[in-house]
């Protein structure tokens, strides 16, 4: 008892101190080119989204089921007073489809967004360019990073949004014509 | 009923009983036998009564005709005076017959019938009387030769014979019946004085024989039982000098008797003093073990306290936890905030750059928050655990001691129990001293009562031969008995 009240004592101290030298330390110089990864997995498998290319990222949003037989929609869904149509990326990236909803949504494209959902995000990883290198031989996928001893797929969000926009644009016409 | 068992007096009683009883038999036939004699008596003096009547009758009958005879010859009144005799008794002696002949109708019409003649026999007599006086004796004679006076007479004659005839069968029947009587007594007491003889005789063998053999029996009896008692007084001699050695054992033995009461006297008398400083030290012992039990209540208290607080600290870890799920969540949304920030800052180009610093300082600070609330959840969840598993030792504590409090209750009760059984030990001991006293005194009065014993044994010992003596005495006489009932019995 004694012992875990004195773990929990320089725990605290040690995050005070962490705190406290944040605000004193100088901004970093002259940082090597990198690039931000918000870092998930679909299935058990590494992917990443590459945060240029993300509008925002949405926790457990309630996505209303909409019927459709476009690949991978799953319904629509409110962000800030927009109606957004929301997809499953698993789906999209050839897995099966998940039974229980998305906990995350990752929004791509402007002005009119398209949410991807997911249900595992990792965290947020920095990595040099120099790690991240370009594929085309998969579909939706634009590159891999490697790190910490990981490889992780790079999601194409502007070809999805372009290829969703696509498909939804014929659509459209069709019906119009 | 066995007769073997009945008492002499019984059997005597029965003998004489017997004796009396046909005694009274042959009397009660004796008496009947005599009464229904002189009942025949009175009867036979009655039959010569009624015959005495009958010739009475008829002699007066005849004196009336003499009387009438003798004045028809002479003429002379003188001759008339058996004639008036006659006629003033003859009424009378008729109503005399008819009197004694009431039991016999047969008698009193033969009476009845005779009455008629004896009228007209007086009438005609009367009639030749008259005729003799006042006419002669010529026409008197000739009444009389006319027969009429004996033709009377001689009809009161027929029924006067068969009255005496008839009384006459009376009288032999009735001096047969007397004689049968006398007979039937005579044979009946005769019989009955021999049957007597003889249920007496039979009794009075049966009696004697009986009382032989009883007699002899018990005699033998009594010599059995004398050779017996005869050997017992042997044995008993034997004994009491077998008893007289073993009671100068036995005084020998109490000498040592008492010799080891004493020492157990001085022994207990020891124990009483030993169980007194026993007793005073679990006395001394009850009143540590009272502090102790006291001292175990205020650690109980003590115990029960932390308990309530480590409770206590339980209840303020859960909300802390709760607190560390805010902080958790908050942290949650500051990252993603800080991840939204980075993205918006990365759109913004060249003009979000320092933004994005800004942002990415967040993010890390909101994982570090993050990180640092999983680190501290551990923390409070090692010290949930530890509280548990603290309140569980306490409460195990607790029990251990309300176990420990439990024990000292036996412990004290224990020890009450000890000094109430080392009470009770002084005072056996110093009953058992005492009584090992009493005994010692017991003991000597003991050897007092052995040395008595002794004497007697001795003193019994010449009683047994004086009763040795008169057993053989007894034996003899028995002896002397038995021949005597043999012989009687031979």
């Amino acid at each position: 008892m004694t012992t875990v009240m004195r773990g929990l004592g320089e725990r605290v101290t040690d995050l005070r101190r962490a705190f406290d030298e944040s605000f004193g330390a100088s901004p970093e110089s002259a940082p090597e080119e990198t690039i931000d990864i918000l870092a998930i997995r679909i299935s058990g498998d590494a992917y990443g989204f590459d945060t240029r290319g993300l509008a925002s990222l949405a926790p457990s949003p309630r996505v209303v089921p909409v019927p459709s037989r476009r690949l991978g929609l799953v319904g629509l869904v409110g962000i800030r007073g927009t109606l957004v149509p929301a997809y499953s990326l698993g789906v999209l990236l050839g897995y099966e489809p998940s039974r229980s909803p998305a906990r995350w949504l990752a929004l791509a494209g402007s002005p009119d967004p398209i949410a991807f959902g997911f249900d595992e995000l990792e965290g947020f990883l920095r990595v040099n360019a120099s790690d991240v290198r370009p594929l085309t031989s998969r579909r939706h996928i634009s590159a891999t990073a490697h790190t910490e001893k990981i490889t992780r797929m790079v999601v194409d969000t502007h070809g999805l949004v372009a290829a969703l926009k696509a498909v939804a644009g014929s659509s459209s016409m069709t019906k119009e014509q | 009923m066995n007769a073997q068992a009945w008492t002499f007096g019984k059997k005597i009683a029965l003998g004489f009983g017997l004796a009396v009883a046909m005694l009274l038999v042959v009397g009660g036939v004796a008496y009947r036998s005599t009464d229904a004699l002189i009942e025949n008596n009175h009867r036979v003096t009655h039959s010569h009564e009624v015959l005495e009547g009958i010739g009475h009758v008829l002699s007066l009958m005849k004196d009336a005709e003499t009387g009438q005879r003798g004045y028809l010859l002479t003429g002379n009144d003188a001759y008339l005076e058996p004639y008036l005799a006659a006629k003033g008794s003859l009424a009378e002696a008729v109503a005399t017959l008819r009197a004694l002949t009431t039991d016999s109708p047969a008698q009193q019409a033969r009476i009845t019938q005779a009455t008629p003649f004896i009228e007209a026999k007086l009438a005609e007599l009367q009639r030749t009387i008259d005729l003799r006086r006042t006419v002669g004796l010529d026409a008197a004679l000739k009444v009389v030769e006319s027969n009429e006076g004996k033709k009377s007479m001689d009809d009161l004659r027929g029924v006067m014979a068969g009255m005496d005839k008839e009384e006459r069968a009376l009288l032999k029947e009735r001096g047969d019946a007397a004689e049968a009587g006398a007979k039937n007594a005579e044979t009946t007491i005769a019989l009955g004085a021999l049957l007597a003889l003889l249920a007496v005789s039979a009794a009075g063998y049966v009696i004697t024989t009986s009382l032989n053999r009883q007699l002899g029996s018990a005699v033998s009896s009594i010599r059995s039982a004398s050779a017996e008692l005869e050997a017992a007084a042997s044995q008993q001699a034997t004994g009491s000098r077998e008893q007289s050695s073993a009671t100068s054992e036995v005084s020998t033995t109490i000498r040592e008797l008492l010799s080891t009461s004493k020492q157990i006297a001085d022994s207990a008398q020891r124990v009483a003093r030993i169980a007194e400083d026993t007793a005073v030290g679990a006395r001394s012992g009850d009143a540590t073990v009272q502090r102790a039990q006291e001292a175990i209540g205020g650690i109980k208290r003590q115990v029960d306290l932390v308990v309530a607080h480590m409770l206590e600290l339980g209840k303020k870890s859960q909300q802390a936890g709760g607190i560390l799920e805010i902080i958790n969540e908050l942290a949650e949304q500051t990252n993603i905030l800080a991840i939204n920030a980075t993205i918006e800052a990365a759109g913004a180009g060249e003009a979000g750059k320092r933004f994005a610093v800004v942002a990415d300082e967040i993010r890390k600070l909101a994982d570090r928050v993050g990180g640092s609330t999983k680190e501290i959840r551990g923390l409070v969840e090692d010290i949930r655990a530890a509280v548990n598993t603290t309140v569980m030792a306490t409460e195990v504590g607790t029990k251990a001691v309300d176990a420990g409090t439990r024990h000292f209750a036996e412990v004290t009760t224990s020890f009450r129990e000890i000094a109430g059984l080392v009470a009770t030990t002084t005072d056996a001991a110093r009953e058992i001293e005492l009584s090992t006293k009493q005994q010692s005194t017991a003991v000597e009065q003991v050897n007092v009562a052995i040395s008595s014993v002794a004497q007697a044994t001795k003193e019994s010992e010449a009683s047994a031969s004086q009763t040795l003596q008169t057993v053989t005495q007894l034996t003899s006489l028995s002896r002397d008995l038995l021949q005597l009932v043999q012989e009687s019995a031979g």
